[in-house]
């Protein structure tokens, strides 16, 4: 531009105070990157995608260090190192910086902007991505929750189930659950801290949000755990908040149960020797209930001639954790199952052979008063 | 005498605006009240208060054909009236300010001592309203105080200009402001309003009647923000004095600049959004309701589109005075300095092309997502040379540690965990967990009370000498400085913290486990409110009773401090003539400005 802005001379000298100023950066970088090593940074992580957002954050404060300790450095170097005692009696060194200083550093900061917007950016989206959609392919159907926000309260909507609730967010471990959310008022948001989950309330949008809880736990133990207004609603946002339940499958079921789960079949237990028969492709019950942790016996009568039968008890409707199979067998006939004692819960059983609404039920095990 | 007419005028113009409206509901058969008269009144009202405190004197009489009276007094009474001297506008514009700052600071040791404990100690309501009203009058300050106030002052004197480009539209843009506090400080009185700064609808389309007030006080607010944007544009282009090329501007010179250039192309966003949002509420139009049609998205698109722009309208002359001050107080020149330009307009094309990065958990589209996170991210380069400027400033420099010196320094490690922390939420895996919590409260508070409010900071101790004619206390300014500091770190790391555990902003309940972090910073806050009591007195009493000033007391190079502390009224005994770069430091014979000559009776040798 003009005569006194040409950079001096020469390459910038590498002295005393650039060696302590590279010393003490390398030191703070690796202090900074021991304490996240072990600092509990984050809260508990209740469902996938918490892993997701927390190894972003994760990544993200890594390559926080070094920058925030480049600053720091040159901070405490120059405070140490070029303090004037006073008045300062003469100028420093006119240094303006080269051109190639600065594309120095353009190309260092803008190299790690692109590295940002790639990794963690671009790439944690898409495991998000993938994380709802994984889900929904691995199974049948993931579980529809529906959400509605309403100035100060939320209801839960379990719509396979039929139930409606204000309470509670009860939701089963390990399968996936989508979310669909709005709002009949103001904007709201859905915030569960402990899945890393948000997204807004909206009225006239169906928003969705697709988690898929790892662990059980409740709001009692862990206050992540619950589904929280997060967008500003007026007079009582503060406390608009739902506590969540996260159970294993069985005791998700037995829950919409007590709800009143529309269409599916309950029963108490009456002792602990069952008799089902099978006739004509049919079970002749659509429910079984026994006491928890007691062994039992289940008498099959297989009326069907020729025509084999079993009966099986699992947790989950895809049959994959089966807690007992029985003996398959030709009709006529009858044999006994003898079945260990169960967990209470509320579980599933069927006919393996014939896996038809008719040859499947509820499997109610229930804690008994005084047993 | 002015303000009272003022007033009058004000009374007047609400009762006749209210009366026209009255006037026409009764005409239409329609109940006599509501919003509309008290919009329609306050619009009336600004106008009157505006006439009365001197815009007629000074400058409607002309459109009538009078002589537009422009004597002006001197001594205090210059200060109550309408005044065109850019100073005179510039001190109207700090002292006002400082008190809306310190209003706000009471809100906000309110805010915190509701939050010592989880339960509700104030009413839901009230705590939104004053979380409200301390947001809206803060971000007024961040947005005003630097650039209405030390723009005002410093810009013309550093350019080498007898006064703004527009005078009287600079002294309208001041008088603005007054009308715009008495709005929103009468909200209470009306029901106030809870929807935050950012009044969001469909909320603020169905909450109480203080919300139509914030509506006019914003639509105020922003046309005195157009119009100062305007003059400062035209000023720094139009009046530099002779040799004072762009290049050869003192940074803060350009910060300023580019500041004006985001008030003047974003500001209508924000009115435009909140006088839908008062259409919506008086006139039964939808644009924002589901059920007639409209989108509550639509809405955040448009405010975010002003108020993404704003934070930089707010932090760049924050960068501007820190990067003044270090170099002189390094005693060096200005690092990169053609490098500073570039970050400070890069920022500029760049804040307006991110605003969605605030809606990535709004429900819009999600393949939005990338483009913003990438846009956002690209910030971070126009940023880093900033730094860069600011590092290789200190870098070898002979570091004189005054107080203008500690707030600068502060600001580069505050503006340094403040932008860090702003990656998280521009990256949409980590912000979908931590939009709208207390992460969020932390960040911005880093960046503006951290990056701007401290290099306010730095500006107003730098230029005290010059602008009361007096030294401060300097021991008091250093305690100043390192007391903010380090309460400021006390009272905000912990809210990270908080915030990534599960604290939603907005709020004035929380649960049990986040009762340590709050009890933590609460105290933290009384002790950093308490710092401004000393400061103010510092420089209250410095005003009238401290040490006279020298015309450079910093030995600093710039325009500024080569006229008398304060300047004489318009500035300069004698046109400066700029010769060289703005920081000739280390450069033995090298100069910015070709030093005056003492003034000969008959114009002979020079
Ligand atoms: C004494 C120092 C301060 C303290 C302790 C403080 C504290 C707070 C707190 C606790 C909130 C509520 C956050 C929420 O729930 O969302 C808040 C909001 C806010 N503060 Fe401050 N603050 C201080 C100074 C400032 C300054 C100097 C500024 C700007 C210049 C500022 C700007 C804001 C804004 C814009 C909001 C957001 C309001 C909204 O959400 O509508 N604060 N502050
Ligand atoms: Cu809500
Ligand atoms: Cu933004």
């Amino acid at each position: 531009m003009d005569e006194t802005q040409t950079p001096p001379k020469g390459r910038p000298r590498i002295g005393r105070e650039e060696l302590w100023a590279a010393l003490l950066w390398v030191a703070l970088t690796a202090a900074g990157e021991a304490v996240l090593w072990k600092a509990p940074l984050l809260p508990e992580r209740y469902a996938n995608t918490a892993h997701i957002v927390d190894d972003a954050f994760l990544v993200l404060t890594r390559l926080a260090v070094p920058v925030f300790a480049f600053v720091l450095t040159v901070l405490v170097v120059s405070l140490l190192r070029f303090r004037s005692r006073g008045e300062p009696a003469e100028d420093g060194e006119p240094i303006r910086g080269t051109p190639r200083t600065i594309a120095t550093w353009l190309g260092i900061t803008g190299g790690l902007a692109v590295l940002l917007i790639f990794y963690p950016g671009v790439y944690g989206i898409l495991e998000l991505q993938r994380a709802h959609s994984a889900g929904v392919e691995g199974e049948t159907e993931p579980l529809i929750v529906e959400i509605e926000a309403a100035r100060w309260a939320w209801t839960v909507t379990y719509p396979d189930a039929g139930v409606t609730t204000g309470e509670e967010l009860v939701l089963p471990v390990d399968r996936t659950i989508r979310f669909e959310i709005t709002s009949v008022d103001v904007l709201h948001s859905f915030w569960i801290p402990a899945f890393r989950a948000k997204i807004d309330a909206v009225p006239g949008l169906t928003t969705v949000t697709t988690v898929r809880p790892e662990r059980t736990g409740s709001y009692e133990d862990d206050p992540a755990l619950r589904l929280q207004c997060a967008e500003l609603c007026g007079l009582a946002h503060s406390t608009m908040m739902l506590p969540v339940r996260v159970v294993e499958g069985p005791a998700f079921d037995a829950w919409l149960l007590e709800q009143g789960a529309a269409g599916m079949p309950t029963c108490e237990p009456s002792g602990t020797e069952l008799r089902i028969v099978a006739e004509n492709i049919a079970f002749d019950q659509t429910c079984l209930a026994v006491p928890a942790d007691t062994p039992f016996t289940i008498e099959l009568v297989n009326n069907d001639a020729g025509v084999p039968h079993n009966l099986s008890i699992a947790e989950d409707p895809e049959w994959t954790r089966v807690l007992y199979t029985g003996e398959t067998f030709d009709g006529v006939a009858t044999r006994t199952y003898e079945v260990p004692g169960l967990p209470a819960g509320v579980y599933r059983f069927r006919c393996d052979v014939h896996p038809i609404p008719a040859m499947s039920g509820t499997f109610v095990v229930k804690e008994v008063e005084g047993s | 005498m002015a303000i009272l007419k003022g007033i009058a005028g004000a009374v007047a113009g609400y009762a006749l605006g209210f009366a026209v409206v009255a006037a026409a509901q009764l005409a239409m058969g329609n109940p006599v009240g509501g919003a509309v008269p008290v919009v329609i009144g306050s619009v009336f009202a600004t106008v009157g208060w505006l006439l009365g405190v001197g815009l007629w004197r000074a400058w409607a009489r002309e459109w009538f054909g009078l002589e537009p009276r422009l004597d002006v007094p001197t001594g205090p009474g210059r200060y109550f009236r309408f005044n065109t001297d850019h100073k005179v506008i510039g001190v109207q514009y700090l002292v006002t300010f400082v008190i809306v700052f310190g209003l706000a600071g009471l809100l906000a040791m309110v805010i915190r001592w509701e939050l010592i404990t989880p339960a509700a100690d104030l009413g839901g309501d009230a705590y939104n309203q004053v979380m409200s009203l301390h947001g809206i009058l803060m971000v007024a300050v961040a947005v005003a105080a630097v650039l209405g106030g030390l723009g005002n002052y410093c810009v013309p004197l550093m350019i080498g200009a007898r006064d703004m480009a527009f005078p009287r539209l600079n002294a309208l843009s001041y008088w603005l402001i007054p009308p715009v506090a008495v709005l929103l400080l009468t909200a209470p009185f009306v029901g106030g309003w809870d929807s935050g700064w950012t009044a969001y609808p469909p909320l603020s389309v169905v909450n109480a009647g203080g919300q139509v007030l914030f509506v006019v006080a914003i639509v105020i607010f922003g046309l005195s923000s157009i119009l100062g944007g305007l003059n400062a544009i035209a000023t720094i282009l139009r009046m530099r004095a002779p040799g004072m090329t762009l290049m050869r501007m003192p940074i803060f010179v350009w910060s300023v600049l580019a500041a004006s250039i985001i008030s003047l192309l974003f500001t209508q966003f924000f009115a435009a959004s909140l006088i839908l949002v008062l259409l919506d509420r008086v006139a039964g139009t939808t644009f924002f309701e589901a059920a007639g049609g409209g989108n509550p998205l639509l809405y955040q698109h448009l405010f975010w589109f002003y108020s993404h722009p704003a934070v930089y309208v707010m932090i760049l002359p924050g960068f501007g005075i820190t990067l003044e001050v270090l170099t002189h107080f390094s005693r060096k020149p200005l690092f990169a300095y053609k490098g500073a330009v570039a970050g400070f307009l890069g920022i500029v094309v760049l804040s307006g092309i991110v605003w969605a990065h605030h809606m990535f958990t709004s429900g819009m589209a999600h393949f939005m997502n990338i483009p913003f996170m990438a846009l956002t991210e690209l910030i971070s380069i126009p940023t880093g040379l900033v730094f860069l400027s600011a590092l290789g400033t200190i870098w070898r420099g002979r570091l004189w540690l005054r107080t203008p010196m500690l707030f600068a320094l502060a600001v580069l490690f505050n503006f340094a965990i403040g932008g860090v922390t702003g990656i998280y939420l521009a990256d949409v895996a980590t912000d979908i967990h931590l939009q709208d919590t207390y992460f969020v409260v932390a960040h911005f508070h880093y960046t503006i009370v951290g990056g701007e409010i401290f290099a306010l900071m730095a500006g107003i101790y730098y230029w005290y000498p010059k602008i009361t004619g007096r030294m401060y206390r300097e021991g008091l300014g250093r305690l100043h400085a390192v007391w903010m500091f380090l309460a400021f770190q006390l009272v905000f790391l912990p809210l990270f913290v908080a915030g990534i555990h599960g604290m939603n902003r907005r709020i004035n309940e929380y649960v049990e486990p986040l009762r340590g972090y709050n009890v933590f910073a609460s105290v933290a806050a009384f002790v950093l409110g308490a710092v401004f009591l000393i400061a103010l007195g510092n420089l209250v009493w410095s005003w009238a009773r401290g040490r006279v000033a020298e015309a450079n007391p910093w030995r600093a190079t710039t325009l500024e401090w080569t006229t008398s502390s304060p300047p004489p009224p318009h500035n300069f005994e004698q046109t400066p003539e700029v010769v060289g770069d703005p920081y000739p430091y280390g450069e033995p014979g090298a100069v910015h400005v070709r030093p005056v000559t003492v003034p000969t009776i008959a114009g002979g040798s020079e």
